[in-house]
């Protein structure tokens, strides 16, 4: 048994291992990794500078009593899912799907943006139901925004889905596209179908909160730093979600060389 | 196109009509459902009547979910490369697929409708209520259709279709029982105001998922 | 004259798996190609990409001057690939499943689709290929489920005579049917051939195929290993 793994040479020149391999090696480099531990530090230092300041600095209400200082966290985490996460997902499928702009890159980026997105959108949730547990009594109203929310966590959880259908790299991110493209489009319809068909229904004026207190200063600055610290852990997630899959996709490409070898190892004689 | 889509719409009726899956299996899971829902909330028909138009408009989404499943499962022996190699314009593919599983769900929800109106009273409140209801599922019914093809295509091939399709559907199906539901319950006297707004949603889903099936058939069906 | 068929160091990885490995591969109108080897070496896969169905990941890939990679819609058109399995609908007969398959805007030309306004005229022809298989008139009209499978094989091969595409991929055709339509199919591929048609045939009946086919070439392990004219 003898075999032939010279002849006929697998040409990689313009595969995408090579380029992947550059751009793997291009990661590593030291100044970027510095970046990342920098934007991981400061989101947790922000993180943790809201904690202390929202549990300890700031007053408590007069009319809202302690809940109100889940405004440090709630406001933040719903921003960072809704607006930025789910939309620069949207803004990259956009991109890859416009021939022009075509790139994995962003087809990567708007995976990982949604990935972040299904964890704050998921906060989102579980805060405001604190805060409708502290403020109403119940874990959950019908309440449009929080309708919403439950609807949009679906939503993207799919989008989610849809990313693991195998296909080619290409087929694969155009599936994507198209799907953020459809739930992206979806957002502001069952937006405002749900606002009508609350107003329709609704029952309690309690839903909308009277959010008209005075905000003393140490409560701003607070809320703040809690966009910022919401915004840059964010950013740092779908940086590093981003460098795991490069990191994913140098793996198998890398191997796909072997791979080649090793089929067409597998002819006799 | 619209040859094409004329054939593969001919082709999927024709196969119903020897078939008759949807008529024989998912016409009475329709009404099993409207049938559970009456043991589920007892037999007040005081409270059927007024769950009916929501009650009526989850039946009409969970049996087109199957129908769409029924649709795919036609083009199951073909595959993704039998669909590819028949060169059927995408654009008239969706086409066909969509308009034939709305035809089927348009008889699908006037048969809901009207065993809405036995099992639970239902009772139109004049003459154009009952146009109005019928227009909500000939519209519904081509918005749910137009998503549930384009979902289908694009979990066609994958091992996850069953269980994926459904996530993928409901949400969207969301605004649609909505607006539905807000316009039937209108035209049965269950509630009051206007409904055009609804009717406006309605219509705007319908164009929208229409256009991005039209739009996104083709990249869903290539590989390259 | 430039090849009808040109690959040169192609790879297909589909699912992390290069089912093709750096396949160098030249063909010509007229040829008869038998394409053999082992199970899973690859000689599905070299059709299905020709048909366009497997992307090209590596090398590149010319199908009658066209661009793998770019125009897969295109040569869909022009090539024909017979699969393992029919590409036919169960539950509808046989006569309805061709015009399915050559009825729609794709499979037929402008001039031909102008030539033939008429659908009777379409389906006079389509009568006639019928015959042309040996399949009675009573086949056509029989749901396609009920057919044996040498019929099947030989519906499935209808669609190609009234398209007459000028390149047939052919998977295994004779693999497990009668004598009788080994023969008719074997007749349909030379009759193709005498009007210049390229036919590349993956089959493990190497001395069935062998008596009608130009050449032979090896494949095993995604990899052509003999009978090509340059392997490079």
């Amino acid at each position: 048994m003898t075999f032939h793994v010279t002849d006929g040479p697998v040409s990689n020149e313009n595969s995408d291992f090579y380029r992947l391999d550059k751009i793997n090696k291009a990661l590593a480099l030291a100044g970027r990794k510095m970046w990342r531990t920098l934007l991981g530090a400061v989101a947790v230092a922000s993180a943790l500078a809201t904690t202390v300041l929202g549990l300890y600095v700031t007053p408590k209400d007069e009319h809202l009593g302690n809940s109100v200082r889940l405004l440090y966290v709630h406001p933040p985490v719903a921003w960072a899912a809704l607006y930025l996460a789910f939309g620069l997902t949207t803004l990259c499928s956009i991109l890859y799907l416009i021939p022009k702009t075509r790139s994995p890159f962003f087809d990567k980026i708007a995976g990982a943006s949604a990935e972040s997105g299904i964890l704050f959108l998921s906060l989102t949730l579980i805060t405001g139901s604190i805060w409708g547990h502290m403020t109403w009594g119940v874990w959950w109203t019908w309440d449009a925004r929080l309708t919403l929310t439950a609807v949009l966590l679906v939503l993207y959880l799919g989008y989610l889905s849809v990313r693991k259908i195998s296909g080619t790299d290409h087929s694969k991110a155009i599936r994507n596209s198209i799907a953020a493209l459809i739930a992206a489009i979806d957002v502001p319809i069952v937006h405002f179908s749900v606002i009508w068909w609350n107003t329709l229904h609704q029952t309690a004026s309690i839903l909308t909160p009277n959010l008209q207190f005075k905000v003393p200063p140490s409560m701003g600055i607070t809320m703040g730093i809690g966009f910022l610290s919401a915004t840059f852990a964010w950013v740092w997630m779908v940086r590093v979600r981003y460098e795991i899959s490069v990191l994913e996709e140098a793996r198998e490409s890398e191997s796909l060389t072997t791979l080649i070898q090793n089929r067409r190892m597998e002819r006799v004689g | 196109m619209f040859l094409d889509a004329w054939i593969v719409l001919k082709k999927d009726l024709l196969i119903e009509m020897r078939t008759r899956v949807v008529m024989v299996q998912v016409l009475p899971i329709a009404g099993a459902i409207l049938i559970i829902f009456g043991f589920a909330l007892g037999p007040d028909n005081q409270t059927l009547q007024k769950a009916a138009p929501g009650l009526i408009w989850i039946a009409i989404i969970l049996s087109c979910l199957i129908a769409v499943e029924r649709s795919l499962s036609i083009e199951y022996p073909l595959g993704r490369d039998g669909l590819r190699l028949l060169n059927l314009d995408p654009a008239g593919l969706f086409l066909g697929k969509a308009l034939a599983i709305s035809i089927e769900m348009i008889g699908i929800s006037f048969l809901v409708v009207f065993g809405s109106v036995t099992l639970y009273g239902s009772r139109f409140n004049h003459f154009t209520g009952l146009l109005m209801v019928v227009l909500t599922c000939i519209l519904g019914s081509l918005a749910l259709s137009f998503i549930g093809a384009l979902y289908g295509a694009m979990s066609l091939g994958s091992q996850i279709r069953e269980t994926l399709v459904p996530l993928l559907f409901l949400p969207v199906a969301a605004p649609v029982l909505l607006a539905s539901t807000e316009i039937t319950a209108k035209y049965l006297g269950m509630t009051t105001g206007s409904s055009l707004k609804w009717l406006g949603v309605l219509i705007a889903l319908t164009i929208s998922y229409f256009a991005i099936g039209f739009v996104g058939f083709e990249p869903l069906l290539e590989e390259r | 004259m430039p090849y009808t068929i040109s690959l040169k160091n192609v790879v297909s990885v589909v699912g992390g798996f290069p089912l093709l490995a750096g396949i160098n591969f030249e063909a010509s109108f007229g040829e008869i190609v038998l394409i053999s080897g082992p199970n899973g070496a690859g000689k599905t896969s070299l059709l299905r990409l020709i048909a366009g169905l497997i992307p090209m990941t590596q090398g590149s890939g010319y199908v009658n001057g066209l661009n793998l990679q770019e125009n897969s819609q295109e040569i869909r058109t022009l090539v024909s690939y017979v699969g393992h399995r029919p590409n036919m609908y169960d539950d509808l007969t046989a006569l309805e499943n061709v015009i399915i398959s050559v009825g729609n805007s794709h499979s037929l030309s402008l001039k031909v689709k102008l030539s033939r306004v008429k659908t009777s005229k379409l389906k006079e022809e389509i009568i006639a290929a019928f015959a042309l298989m040996g399949l009675p008139d009573r086949v056509s009209s029989t749901k396609f489920s009920r057919l044996s499978e040498g019929q099947k094989r030989r519906v499935n091969f209808i669609p190609l005579l009234i398209k007459d595409t000028k390149i047939w991929l052919l998977d295994e055709p004779h693999a497990s049917i009668d004598a009788l339509s080994r023969e008719i199919i074997d007749s349909s591929i030379l009759r193709a051939q005498e009007r210049g048609a390229l036919i590349l045939i993956a089959s493990h009946e190497l001395e069935h195929v062998q008596a009608i086919a130009t050449r032979t070439l090896n494949i095993q392990g995604g990899y052509i290993t003999s009978g090509d004219q340059d392997v490079s």
